[in-house]
């Protein structure tokens, strides 16, 4: 894309949110609403990141994530996480096989993981073992078998739902894996409007044509665009401090924190801040970091990461009440001046 | 060119911001230099001291905002955090602030950085420092006007005093002290002479004296003052003399006249009615002298009984009647003289009380405590039994209220002052008898009940008795059951716990397996 990179820099941003723009126009021709959902979601893809999807059933999660392997032209694959599904289901295996002179030799097959999109469906449903297998791939963008390191496809990103009900039978992800999520996203139920449209939409006869409007290529230039965005050093140091501020056993931790949070976010948490928050800021047409854009993803890029602690759990807190009390307590700049 | 731009716009943010802050500083010390100020003006009034001092107490009110201002001028003001301020003042959403930290560094100018660079100093170039930073009324500004105003309110209330000049807070309450005793006598003349009309004259004017001192700004000298005029007056009226003789009998009304001139006529009709006889003449005079006379009284009766004997031609029994009246008169003269000399004196000890120098006795709360008085020679005046012995030391109970002075009482003195002595008396007694009630030694020694002074109950919720403690534990038979009765209960309380929603799942496993493991029954 030679064309691409020597264009100027305000023609890219306004090519970045113009590319945006007509991803959000055909999801939305299947999707009814959910617009922050859907914002949140090609934040996280535009900055390379995995999404866990968690809602109750019939909201749209399966739905979401095709019609978005529909408009990103990509290759997609659909796993469905169920207790015997086991780590070389996803990630392939090894077969016995014979070459051109008849001799026997191993030829791996690629399993689903062997795409760019991948949703990982009901993934909790999958035993720990199996789960694991995806934590090499998440990372690394690799799989290893029998001591050979795949590469993943570029760029490769899963997008996993979960049901947060009906637990019985279910394996809750480690926190390793989920750590390896950029954004938790809840689905919520849409509202009388937006079911209305749903219902009209899917009972009729009429099916929406969807169009790709963007590539892999496309989508690697706009993230490398998003990670030219230059993040002013109160606001790196804002993001830190908020990372920080999850820890229960540092001496400044909010009360809140100390009394419902085992532990606080990871360095991924913050890398996630600035990041998705740089997506956020070039698709408002920005070219720095703001603060205000370190506060919208914050409850996506950290409500996974904070472990409640027992009495937490028992008392019902949710991560992002914690999260947005946090936002509200922590001031923006260290040391501000006063009178202004 | 655009780095130039921004750098530039900041300096100029810088500048203004210094000066708001100076502004700032200046009004914000404004509060504490009030405060400060107002402290000073009240203890340098309290201490008494002269107004040019007072005035320059008020210095502190110029100094602090000076103080706050230097310190807001010297305060470090790094141009990143003028930057990050005019970003969130504006919301510009950090540009100028991320703009000035490239700027300021050697990064590479990439072309992002570049078009931040253009975006940056585009958005500076429409700031204007001035709409940006503004001087502001600081909060503390406002509390300082309110809590001034307040304050100068409060000091100027009369009963303060504290304005009023030449007049400090002892010398009103030696005013104040001085008038609470003219009325206390005034007071007790009205109870000692109901029915004296020259009592009643006397003890209107010590209240109107009384009165006039609790004005606000009646200095100590000036009260002296009025206090000698109004004893000297009493004194001379006392003695029948002058301009106080006439004005006794102004003040007595129609119905009485000077009691020792009226006892003078009728000695003069009784000889009268010797020499003549109750003739006509006669008894008109009678009838003039009984019309002066309270009819009620014993003078009264005996004129009464006179003029019936003139009218029957009595000429002895009227004589005798006339006697008898100008007996009484003269006996009224007599205890009215007393009750001016009483008075009199009485008001000059208040006097010399505020003449004097603002001594420690002087002060009831700086007072001596009963019984310091005993072989000091300067005996308290209220020592019932003792009032003809003064300045002997044998008070054992000192009186120091209001109306009491440290002066030494000269002999004789006290048999004048018996009315005040009694009310002293009594009080005393009073205290006494209560003091002893409660700490004798005897009977601190002898009883061990708790006894209790009197007093007023407050409102409030009233406290729990003993045996009524929260928290005792309960004598209930059915708790100490065996553990094999109860664990099958406590094991499906458990279960129920662990079902509900509120318990995390991940923690059901531990409950259940910390029951099973005290199952009594596998033991």
């Amino acid at each position: 894309m030679p064309d691409r990179e020597q264009a100027s820099p305000a023609s890219r941003v306004d090519r970045f949110a113009e590319q945006l723009e007509a991803l959000r126009q055909e999801i939305g021709k299947r999707l009814v609403g959910q617009k922050e959902l859907v914002e949140q979601v090609l934040i996280a893809i535009v900055a390379g990141g995995h999404v866990l999807l968690e809602g109750v059933p019939g909201l749209g999660k399966t739905m979401l994530v095709k019609t978005l392997s529909q408009c990103l032209d990509l290759p997609f694959a659909r796993i469905q996480f169920t207790p015997d599904l086991m780590p070389a289901d996803i990630t392939g295996t090894n077969l016995v096989d014979e070459d051109e002179r008849g001799k026997r030799v191993f030829r791996f097959a690629q399993g689903p993981i062997f795409a760019s999109l991948v949703l990982a469906d009901e993934i909790n449903r999958a035993t720990p073992k199996t789960q694991s297998a995806l934590l090499e791939a998440m990372q690394e963008k690799s799989v290893t078998v029998a001591g050979i390191v795949h590469q993943l496809p570029e760029p490769f990103f899963v997008l996993a739902t979960q049901n947060p009900i009906d637990m019985e039978g279910t394996y809750p992800l480690p926190e390793a894996q989920v750590d390896r999520f950029m954004f938790k996203l809840h689905v919520r139920f849409p509202e009388a409007r937006e079911l209305a449209d749903i219902l009209d939409l899917t009972t009729g006869t009429r099916q929406a044509e969807l169009q790709a409007v963007c590539d892999g290529p496309t989508l690697s230039e706009m993230n490398k665009l998003a990670r030219e965005v230059v993040a002013a050093e109160p606001v790196r140091d804002y993001a830190a401090r908020l990372i920080l501020a999850t820890h229960p056993e540092l001496p400044d931790a909010h009360a809140q924190v100390k009394r419902f949070v085992r532990f606080g976010a990871s360095p991924r948490g913050g890398q996630t801040l600035l990041l998705a928050g740089k997506v956020r800021a070039l698709m408002q047409g920005r070219f720095n970091l703001a603060f205000e854009d370190v506060q919208a993803v914050a409850p996506s890029a950290l409500r996974h990461r904070l472990i409640l602690s027992f009495e937490g759990e028992a008392e019902g807190i949710k991560t992002d009440q914690i999260i947005a009390d946090l936002i509200e307590s922590l001031p923006v700049a260290a040391a501000a001046l006063p009178g202004v | 060119m655009e780095e130039k731009l921004l750098l530039e716009k900041i300096h100029d943010l810088k500048k203004r911001l210094r000066f708001v802050w100076i502004v700032n500083g200046a009004l914000e010390w404004c509060l504490a230099g009030t405060l400060v100020t107002l402290l000073l003006v009240l203890a340098l009034k309290l201490l008494d001291r002269p107004p040019a001092e007072l005035t320059a107490a008020t210095v502190a009110l110029l100094l602090f905002p000076i103080g706050g201002a230097v310190a807001a001028g010297m305060r470090k003001m790094p141009l990143m955090s003028v930057a990050l301020a005019t970003d969130r003042k504006l919301g510009l959403r950090e540009r100028l602030t991320t703009g000035l930290e490239w700027s300021l560094s050697d990064r590479p100018r990439t072309v992002v950085a570049q078009s931040l660079l253009r975006d940056a100093s585009q958005h500076a170039a429409e700031v204007d420092p001035k709409k940006t930073f503004k001087p502001t009324i600081p909060t503390s500004l406002r509390k300082a006007f309110i809590v001034g105003l307040a304050t100068l309110v409060v000091l100027a209330l009369p009963a303060w005093h504290l304005f009023q000049p030449g007049q400090s807070a002892e010398e009103a309450r030696i005013v104040k002290q001085a008038s609470q005793r003219l009325e206390r006598t005034a007071r007790e003349l009205r109870q000692r002479y109901p029915r004296s009309q020259q009592a009643k004259a006397t003890a209107q004017k010590l209240e109107d004296l009384a009165q006039r001192l609790k004005e606000p700004g009646t200095e100590r000298d000036e009260a002296a003052a009025r206090v000698a005029s109004l004893s000297e007056q009493l004194r001379s009226q006392a003695r029948g003399q002058g301009q106080g003789n006439q004005q006794g009998g102004q003040g007595a009304g129609t119905t009485a006249d000077n009691p020792r001139n009226q006892a003078e006529r009728l000695r003069a009709l009784a000889r009268r009615a010797q020499k003549e006889g109750a003739s006509k003449e006669l008894q008109q005079a009678i009838e003039k002298e009984l019309a002066r006379t309270d009819k009620q009284s014993e003078q009264g009766k005996a004129l009464s009984k006179a003029q019936q004997s003139a009218g029957q031609g009595d000429n002895k029994g009227t004589q005798e009647e006339l006697e008898k009246a100008a007996a009484q008169a003269e006996q009224q003269a007599a205890e009215e003289q007393q009750m001016g000399e009483e008075v009199a004196q009485e008001l000059q000890e208040t006097e010399s009380g505020l003449s004097q120098e603002m001594a420690q006795g002087n002060n009831p709360s700086q007072g001596k405590q009963p019984g310091q008085g005993q072989g000091q020679g300067q005996k308290p005046m209220a020592n019932p039994g003792q009032a003809n012995q003064p300045g002997q030391g044998e008070a054992k109970e000192g009186d120091f209220g209001v109306g009491t002075t440290n002066e030494q009482q000269k002999p004789g003195e006290g048999q004048k002052k018996d009315y005040v002595l009694e009310r002293q008396a009594k009080d005393q007694q009073q205290w006494t008898e209560e003091y002893k009630r409660l700490y004798a030694s005897e009977r601190i020694h002898r009883e061990t009940a708790d006894a209790r002074a009197r007093g007023q109950l407050t409102p409030g919720q009233m406290l729990p008795a003993p045996g009524q403690v929260r928290g005792a534990p309960r004598s209930d038979p059915g708790v100490g059951g065996g553990a094999e009765e109860v664990y099958l209960d406590y094991k499906r309380e458990a279960e129920e716990a662990v079902t509900r929603q509120n318990v995390p799942a991940e923690y059901r496993d531990v409950v259940r397996d910390y029951f099973d493991g005290i199952d009594p029954r596998e033991k």
